[in-house]
């Protein structure tokens, strides 16, 4: 299929490049890591041939009289060095316009996507096929192919550039009222640098505990989060007059039919609110869990995206001109948009990686950029028997992740840690 | 290696526990790489001059304006400051050069702003004749030899010695056309004089450093004889 030369931005995509400032931008970051040295002449000729196949990813952001929108692009992005602090905003001139970033350290190769391109799922695929290809370059070795490592010889889909939100849209849409969430406070890093911690768990452990438990990993590592923050609460003696959220992204790909490679995900805020009295470890995996069944299904999902689907197709929204809509859109996500979670907490899930590819790649890893308003966010992604669970945050004060390592060591479970702080 | 207090374990690069900041003794043999490079992400201090120009745009035109109303009330019709806003429109094409990337854009409006204040000082001392003839089309060719200079400097990427000359033939060319709209504006007749006396010591100093920029080694020799 010809790759379309523009598209509309898909509704989830909106709200992020109203949002973009010099300090913040809305990203996400995606990493293997290779047994080997990469080499990046053979990694750009991956990139290339891989850009064939996904051509989705070879758009740049523009700005039309009513709305952004996304224009076609040739060549590949620049292959950068690895830095200290990533994830900062994407100078688009600097990256040949490309809305994602490739930047290399050493073994480990890392995608930093803005955004309005895509989502974990997305992103995902691109680092996979591109990861794949490279090898078969480099190795000269083919290895299979997944649902997430594409064949480049097949012909790029239509169903991989749809807007899924539209295709899925249902008659009925509401969006619900949230309450404001507690912040954790701390002292501010300055503005270009990034806390990243990374703990390292094996997964067969984490899943023993889970059985345990009787919950799934993301409701167990939710529930030690919540456990964490009512500590903090605690020790603070801060105010509980706000309940403790974390949200939690849902891939919507699970309830409806779609292949896109653009954003199709959701987000549900499972909360506690710790004014009633404190929570022991049992009684929070029993709320989270029932709160993530309550709101995680097919009808509250569409009502949900429909509500947002809805309010982009009003008329007199769709006639303001880009610079009011825009200034309007970046204002409500400063006031609002972080004022609902105390944290995110996204967990990509288990990555099939096959096995002749195992033989090349180490590691993965999945972390999410510095926030607007909140302390920092927490990523998780899971692949060969490892969880690497990664924790962003824009404050000094390490408290959050310390007690929430602890807890697991104390639950018997044995977590090797690494961070951007090493070698200072 | 273990952190004694937390529990976990820490991967080879760090040195520290990252989460409880305690520092840990080095185990021999580590050379371990750190996790992340030390290469900082850091876009430094821009400067926005785009915004930069609006705002002092803003501030002038308000100026402009209340300096206006004044003289409404003083007066009773727009008299002095006519010379202000007509100021205040040149400055503002100048500030030009700061908002555009397109420098072309700002060098037209520069042009138009340097006529329109002419042009309204002549207006309001009853100096058409004067303006038509002489100042305007005299700007306009200053203008257009500065401008196809400047485009001539940036496109061709030359070197210095010919940079120099082709600046002192623009100069020439300058004075040459100067005085030949004067003879026209006043006699009707072309003559000639004080801008051959002025050009033709720049027309010869032009030709030498032409000729001399073809002759590397020759440049190298004065270079080497002459340098500070």
């Amino acid at each position: 299929m010809e790759s379309k030369k523009w598209m509309r931005l898909d509704n989830a995509a909106l709200i992020y490049p109203p949002a973009v400032k010099k300090k913040y931008a809305m990203m996400f970051r995606l990493t293997i890591t290779f047994k080997d040295k990469i080499d990046k002449d053979i990694l750009a000729e991956a990139l290339k041939n891989t850009l064939v196949r996904l051509p989705s990813f070879a758009y740049r952001l523009r700005r039309g009289l009513f709305w952004y929108y996304l224009e076609k692009i040739d060549g590949i992005p620049p292959i950068l060095d690895d830095v200290k602090n990533p994830m900062r905003t994407i100078n688009f001139k600097d990256n040949n316009y490309f809305m994602f970033r490739v930047r290399v350290y050493e073994k480990r190769l890392a995608l930093e996507f803005f955004h309005a391109l895509t989502d974990g799922t997305g992103g995902v695929t691109l680092l996979l096929t591109l990861s794949r290809e490279y090898i078969r370059l480099k190795y000269g070795v083919e290895t299979p192919y997944t649902e997430k490592i594409l064949n480049l010889k097949d012909k790029p889909k239509k169903e991989e550039y749809e807007d899924s939100f539209k295709k899925h849209v249902g008659d009925f849409g509401s969006v619900e009222k949230e309450e404001a969430a507690y912040h954790l406070k701390g002292k501010q890093l300055p503005s270009h640098m990034l806390n990243i911690i990374t703990g390292k768990i094996k997964i067969n452990e984490l899943k023993k505990l889970c059985q345990q438990y009787d919950c799934t990993i993301t409701v167990f590592l939710t529930s030690i989060m919540f456990m964490c923050f009512q500590d903090i609460q605690n020790n603070n003696h801060d105010k509980k007059n706000k309940p403790i959220k974390i949200s939690i992204p849902v891939n919507l790909r699970r309830f409806f039919d779609s292949v896109t490679l653009r954003n199709f995900s959701s987000y549900v805020n499972p909360k506690i609110d710790t004014k009633l009295g404190n929570y022991t470890l049992e009684e929070v995996i029993k709320e989270v869990k029932g709160q993530l069944e309550y709101m995680v299904n097919e009808k509250k999902l569409r009502s949900k995206f429909t509500g947002n689907v809805n309010m982009e197709r009003k008329f007199y929204i769709r006639i303001m001109p880009t610079f009011i809509k825009m200034k309007a859109l970046s204002i409500s996500d400063y006031l609002m948009g972080d004022r609902y979670y105390t944290t995110t907490f996204s967990n990509y899930g288990l990555i099939n990686i096959p096995l002749e590819m195992q033989k090349y790649v180490t590691d993965m890893g999945f972390m999410i950029g510095r926030s607007r308003n909140k302390h920092g966010a927490v990523a998780c992604i899971s692949c060969m028997n490892n969880l690497y669970i990664t924790f962003t945050s824009r404050i000094y004060e390490t408290e959050f992740e310390r007690l929430f390592f602890t807890k697991l060591v104390s639950l018997g479970i044995k977590v090797s840690v690494e961070s951007n702080q090493g070698g200072m | 290696m273990y952190c004694y207090k937390c529990g976990v374990k820490l991967e080879d690069s760090e040195n520290k526990c990252p989460l409880c900041h305690t520092t840990l003794p080095k185990e021999k043999n580590s050379n371990a790489l750190s996790a992340y490079s030390d290469k900082i992400d850091d876009i430094g201090k821009h400067i926005n001059f785009r915004y930069i120009t609006l705002l002092i745009l803003l501030f002038l035109f308000i100026s402009g304006f209340v300096t206006f109303l004044c003289n409404i009330f003083i007066n009773g019709k727009p008299t002095w400051s006519i010379y202000v806003i007509a100021s205040i429109i040149y400055v503002a094409t100048q500030a030009s050069f700061l908002y555009y990337k397109n420098k072309l854009i700002s060098a037209i409006l520069n042009l138009f702003g340097l006529e329109y204040l002419l042009f309204t000082i002549a207006y309001m001392n009853n100096g058409m004749n004067w303006y038509l003839y002489l100042v305007m089309p005299n700007i306009f060719i200053i203008w257009l030899l500065v401008v196809l200079t400047v485009y001539l400097f940036i496109k061709k990427k030359m070197r210095f010695t010919r940079a120099v000359s082709t600046f002192l033939f623009t100069i020439a060319l300058i004075l040459i056309c100067t005085e030949v709209l004067i003879d026209l504006f006043s006699n009707s007749v072309v003559n000639l004089k004080w801008s051959l006396y002025a050009s033709l010591p720049i027309l010869i100093v032009c030709l030498v450093v032409f000729v001399i920029s073809f002759n590397r080694k020759l440049i190298n020799e004065i270079k080497k004889r002459i340098f500070l």
